[in-house]
C-alpha cells in the first residue's frame, strides 16, 4: 500500500490541529500534575517524617485521592486518545515515529507500568502504610513518572530538533537532541508548578481545617514553586536550540506564533510573580478562589506553550523529514510529475456536490495537501486566508507556497492540479454555483509549471524511512 | 518439517509477532476482568436474591476500577507492536471507524467514573446500581464491538475499503461470532483471577466454577461457526503443520479448564492444585488462540504484509534497553506488592490487597 495515502476524514469547521492541540493540552496538563504530584506527595511525606509538619500525612491521602481519580483516569485516557487522534490527522507521522522510536516508547511503558501499579499501591493501602514504606511508594511513583516524562521528551522534542539523528540515523542520537535536556528540566519545573498549584486548590477543600492549618501546607507548598525562578533562563536556552526559522516566527515572524508565546510567557510570569513574591516571600494565604485562578492561569500557560511547540515545527511534522502535509522532499518531487491525486486509491466523499470534473479535481488536491491543516470555511479557512487574492495570486501563491510562507510546505502537485484547486477555491468564493467554466490550456499549465519550479526545493537528504544511504 | 508458526516467518516479523502476543494476553487477564465483571456484577444487582450478600461481587467491585486502569495500561504495548506489525492495516481501520472509534475514548472515561460510582453506591439504592451497572456493561460491550470491528474491517481489502469509504460499506461476516467468543472466553478468565484473588474463601463462591464451566462448554458453538466461515486458505493454514501445536495448545488448555472447573465442583472446594491446572490450561488456550488469530490474520492478509518495514523496524536502536528496563521495573513492581502486603498494618475501607482476606 502507497503510505502517501490513508482514507481522510473531514473534520468538519474543526480545524485538525485544534483538535489534537486541545486534546494534547490537557493531556500534557494532566500528565505533569501527575508527574508534580508524586514529587510534592514525596515532599510532604519527608516533613511529616521528620516532624515538620502534622497535617501533612492526611494532606497527601486527600491530594493522592484526586491525583488518582483525575490523572490516572482523563490522563491515561487521553493519553491513548493522542494517539488515536494522531493516526486520524497524521498517520504517517506517527507511523514513523513508532517506527523509529518503538523501543523508547516500550520502555516508558515500563515506566507507566510501574507507575500505575505503585500509586494504585499507594492509594489502596497508604493510610495503612508506616512512614517509611509510604515514603519508599512515593519515590517509587515519583521517578517512574518522571521517567516516563524523560522518555516521551526525547520522542517530542527530536520532531523539532533531530540534531545527529538527519546524519546518522541512530535513535539515541534522535533522542538526546538538542532540546532534550531544556524541554526535560522545563517540564519538570512546570510539572511541581501544577501539582503544587492544584495542592492549593486541595488545601481549601478541607472542610474540617482551620486557617492556620491551611496557613502550615501552604507554606510548604510555596517551596515547591520557588523552581520557576529558573524558567526565564530555561525558556531562552530551549529558544537558543530551535532552528533559526522557528526563532523568527516566535520573534514575530509569525503573529500568531508570536501571540501564544506571549499567552504562555505572560501567564507563567503572572503565576511565578504570585508564587515568588506572594506565597513566598510575603507568606500571604491563598483561598480556594485564588488558586483555581492561578491554575487556570497554569493551564493558559500550559497552552500556549504546547501551541507554540507544535508551530514552530512547521513546515514540518519531523524537521527535514516529513512536511506538514505528510510528505516528503522526495515524495514532493515525484507528485509534481505524476500528480498527487493520480494514484490516491480514496475517492472523493461528496464529489456530487462538485459541477465539474475540475473542481472535483481541485477539492481532491485539497483534501491531499491542504486538509491537515486547514478548512475551507471553518477555523483557519482556505476560502478566507486566499479571499483578497486574485485568480493569478492565487496561482502563484499556492505555486509557491514555501515562499508566500515560509512555515508552509512546498506545493506537490501538477501544474493541473494547481490549476483545479485554484479554481475551486474562486468557485468556493463565488458562493459554490451550480454552473462553473473549467479553465486550462497548454500555456496556462506551461506557465505554471515555470512558476512552481521557480521556487526552489530545499537540498535535503532524509527521508521518511531516516537518512538516505 | 517446517517450522512452528510464526518462525516459519522472517525473524523480525516472528519477534514482533510473539512481543505483540505475549502482551495481548496480559491485556487479555485485565480486559476479562472488566468485561466478564461488570456483567457478572450487573446480574448480581438484578437478581440480588441469589447473591445480594456475594463477596465475589464485592471483590469485583472493588477492583473494578484498578482493573481498568491495568486494562488500559497493558493495552499500550500490544498497541505498539499492532503499529509495526499491520500499520497500514490499522490505521486504516481506525480512520474508516473515524466517529465510532473515537467515540471508544469518553466512553472509557465514561465507564472508569461509573465503575467508582458502582463501588460507592450503597447496596440499598438498588435502582441506581442497575442502572449505573447497565450503563457500564454498554459502555463495555460498545468498546469491545468497536475493536472487534476494528480488527475485521483491517483485514478487509482495498476495494473493500475503498467502498466503505465511498458510503458503501461491506457487510463484515462474523463479527457477532467473534465478539461472542471474546466474552464467552473472559468468563473462565475471571473466573480464575477471582478464585485466585480470594484463596481464602469457602464453598459459597461455587457458582464461579459453574460460569465459568457454562461459558467454556458455550464457547464451543460460535468458535465453530467461526471457524466454517473462515475462506478456504485461511482453513488450509489453520490445518497445516506449522499451526496444529497452537490447535492442540487451544484444544488442551480447554479440556484442561473443563475438568478443572468440573473437578473443583465435585471437591465442593477451591484447591490450589485444581487452581493451578485451571490456570495453566487458561494460559494455554490464550496462547493457542492468540496464535490462531495471527494466522488467521497473516492468511487473509498475505503479501500485504510489509515484511521489509519489520525489518527496518528491528534495525532501531533500545530493544536491549527495553529488555534492561523490562525486567528492573518488574522487580520493583513486584517489590512495591509485596512491601505493600508485609507492612499493610492496619484495615482500609477499600478493602486492599490480598492480606486480610
Amino acid at each position: 500500500m502507497n503510505e502517501l495515502y490513508y482514507p481522510l476524514n473531514d473534520f468538519g469547521p474543526l480545524m485538525k490541529g485544534l483538535v489534537i492541540g486541545g486534546l494534547g493540552i490537557v493531556h500534557v496538563f494532566l500528565a505533569q500534575f501527575a508527574i508534580g504530584g508524586g514529587m510534592l506527595a514525596c515532599w510532604f511525606e519527608w516533613l511529616h517524617g521528620s516532624g515538620r509538619s502534622s497535617l501533612s500525612r492526611e494532606f497527601i491521602d486527600r491530594y493522592f485521592k484526586i491525583l488518582v481519580l483525575v490523572s490516572f483516569v482523563l490522563g491515561a485516557v487521553t493519553g491513548v486518545a493522542m494517539w488515536f487522534t494522531t493516526i486520524q490527522i497524521g498517520p504517517r507521522t506517527i507511523g514513523l515515529m513508532v517506527q523509529e522510536f518503538h523501543w523508547i516508547w516500550a520502555i516508558e511503558w515500563t515506566f507507566f507500568c510501574l507507575e500505575v501499579i505503585s500509586g494504585y499501591c499507594f492509594y489502596r493501602c497508604g493510610s495503612g502504610l508506616d512512614h517509611r514504606t509510604r515514603l519508599k511508594l512515593l519515590i517509587t511513583y515519583s521517578a517512574s513518572a518522571w521517567f516516563s516524562l524523560f522518555w516521551i521528551n526525547g520522542i517530542l522534542a527530536w520532531q523539532l530538533t533531530p540534531g545527529e539523528w538527519l546524519q546518522t540515523g541512530n535513535v539515541f542520537d534522535g533522542f538526546f537532541n538538542p532540546g532534550f535536556l531544556p524541554s526535560l528540566i522545563f517540564r519538570t519545573i512546570t510539572s511541581l508548578t501544577i501539582a503544587a498549584l492544584v495542592a492549593a486548590v486541595v488545601v481549601n477543600l478541607v472542610p474540617s481545617w482551620t486557617r492556620s492549618d491551611r496557613e502550615e501546607i501552604i507554606r510548604h507548598i510555596a517551596m515547591l514553586l520557588l523552581p520557576m525562578m529558573a524558567m526565564p533562563l530555561l525558556g531562552v536556552w530551549y529558544l537558543s536550540t530551535m532552528p533559526s526559522d522557528s526563532q523568527e516566527w516566535l520573534m514575530g515572524g509569525s503573529p500568531a506564533m508570536m501571540m501564544f508565546l506571549v499567552m504562555a510567557v505572560g501567564a507563567s510570569t503572572l503565576v511565578g510573580c504570585y508564587s515568588v513574591l506572594g506565597l513566598w516571600k510575603q507568606r500571604l494565604f491563598i483561598n480556594g478562589a485564588t488558586a483555581t485562578m492561578l491554575l487556570a492561569l497554569a493551564f493558559t500557560a500550559t497552552a500556549g506553550g504546547e501551541f507554540v511547540r507544535e508551530g514552530v515545527r512547521k513546515p514540518y511534522t519531523v524537521r527535514n523529514v516529513l512536511y506538514s502535509h505528510s510528505m516528503t522532499l522526495d515524495d514532493i518531487r515525484h507528485l509534481r510529475e505524476v500528480g498527487c491525486t493520480t494514484n490516491d486509491p480514496w475517492p472523493l466523499q461528496d464529489a456530487a456536490d462538485y459541477p465539474t470534473d475540475q473542481l472535483r479535481l481541485g477539492a481532491h488536491v485539497y483534501r491531499v495537501q491542504c486538509s491537515i491543516c486547514h478548512t475551507l470555511d471553518g477555523a483557519n479557512a482556505l476560502s478566507h486566508l486566499s479571499s483578497t487574492w486574485s485568480t493569478d495570486q492565487k496561482r502563484l501563491n499556492i505555486g509557491q507556497l514555501q515562499r508566500t510562507r515560509n512555515f508552509m510546505p512546498p506545493f506537490a502537485g501538477t501544474p493541473e492540479e494547481l490549476e483545479a484547486l485554484v479554481q475551486m477555491l474562486e468557485w468556493h468564493h463565488e458562493g459554490r454555483p451550480e454552473e462553473w467554466t473549467s479553465t486550462g490550456s497548454p500555456e496556462l499549465y506551461d506557465k505554471l509549471r515555470e512558476w512552481i519550479e521557480a521556487a526552489p526545493l530545499p537540498a535535503s537528504q532524509v527521508t521518511s524511512e531516516g537518512v538516505n544511504q | 518439517m517446517s517450522s512452528l508458526f510464526p518462525l516459519n516467518l522472517p525473524g523480525p516479523t516472528a519477534f514482533y509477532l510473539c512481543l505483540f502476543v505475549a502482551t495481548l494476553a496480559v491485556h487479555f487477564v485485565f480486559i476479562s476482568y472488566v468485561l466478564a465483571g461488570t456483567i457478572w456484577i450487573l446480574a448480581g444487582t438484578l437478581f440480588p436474591s441469589r447473591n445480594e450478600t456475594s463477596p465475589v461481587t464485592s471483590t469485583l467491585k472493588d477492583w473494578m476500577p484498578v482493573m481498568l486502569s491495568g486494562a488500559i495500561t497493558a493495552g499500550v504495548a500490544p498497541l505498539l507492536f499492532l503499529q509495526i506489525l499491520y500499520r497500514e492495516q490499522f490505521y486504516t481501520a481506525n480512520l474508516l471507524q473515524f466517529q465510532r472509534w473515537m467515540a471508544i475514548l469518553p466512553v472509557l472515561i465514561v465507564l472508569f467514573y461509573l465503575l467508582y460510582v458502582v463501588k460507592a453506591l450503597d447496596a440499598r439504592r438498588r435502582l441506581l446500581q442497575v442502572m449505573a451497572s447497565l450503563l457500564c456493561v454498554g459502555c463495555v460491550l460498545f468498546i469491545a464491538w468497536s475493536w472487534v470491528g476494528n480488527h475485521g474491517l483491517s483485514l478487509q481489502t482495498q476495494e473493500q475499503w475503498t467502498a466503505h469509504y465511498d458510503g458503501r460499506p461491506t457487510e463484515q461476516s462474523g463479527v457477532l461470532l467473534r465478539l461472542m467468543v471474546w466474552i464467552l472466553m473472559t468468563f473462565p478468565a475471571l473466573s480464575i483471577i477471582v478464585a485466585w484473588q480470594r484463596r481464602g474463601a469457602g464453598s459459597s463462591d461455587l457458582w464461579i466454577a459453574r460460569v465459568a464451566l457454562c461459558a467454556l462448554v458455550a464457547s464451543v458453538l460460535p468458535v465453530w461457526f467461526y471457524a466454517t466461515q473462515q475462506s478456504d486458505g485461511v482453513r488450509v493454514a489453520l490445518t497445516s503443520s506449522n499451526v496444529i501445536p497452537w490447535l492442540a495448545a487451544a484444544a488442551i488448555g480447554w479440556m484442561g479448564q473443563v475438568l478443572g472447573w468440573f473437578a473443583q465442583i465435585r471437591l465442593s472446594s477451591f484447591h490450589n492444585l485444581t487452581r493451578t491446572i485451571i490456570s495453566a490450561g487458561l494460559l494455554l488456550q490464550v496462547a493457542g488462540v492468540m496464535m490462531l488469530r495471527e494466522v488467521i490474520r497473516v492468511a487473509t492478509l498475505g503479501d500485504r504484509i510489509d515484511f521489509a518495514r519489520h525489518a527496518d523496524a528491528a534495525t532501531s536502536g533500545g530493544l536491549w534497553l527495553f529488555l534492561v528496563f523490562c525486567v528492573v521495573n518488574g522487580i520493583l513492581a513486584v517489590w512495591c506488592i509485596r512491601m505493600v502486603r508485609r507492612n499493610h498494618h492496619t484495615g482500609h475501607a477499600d478493602g486492599a490487597l490480598q492480606k486480610h482476606e
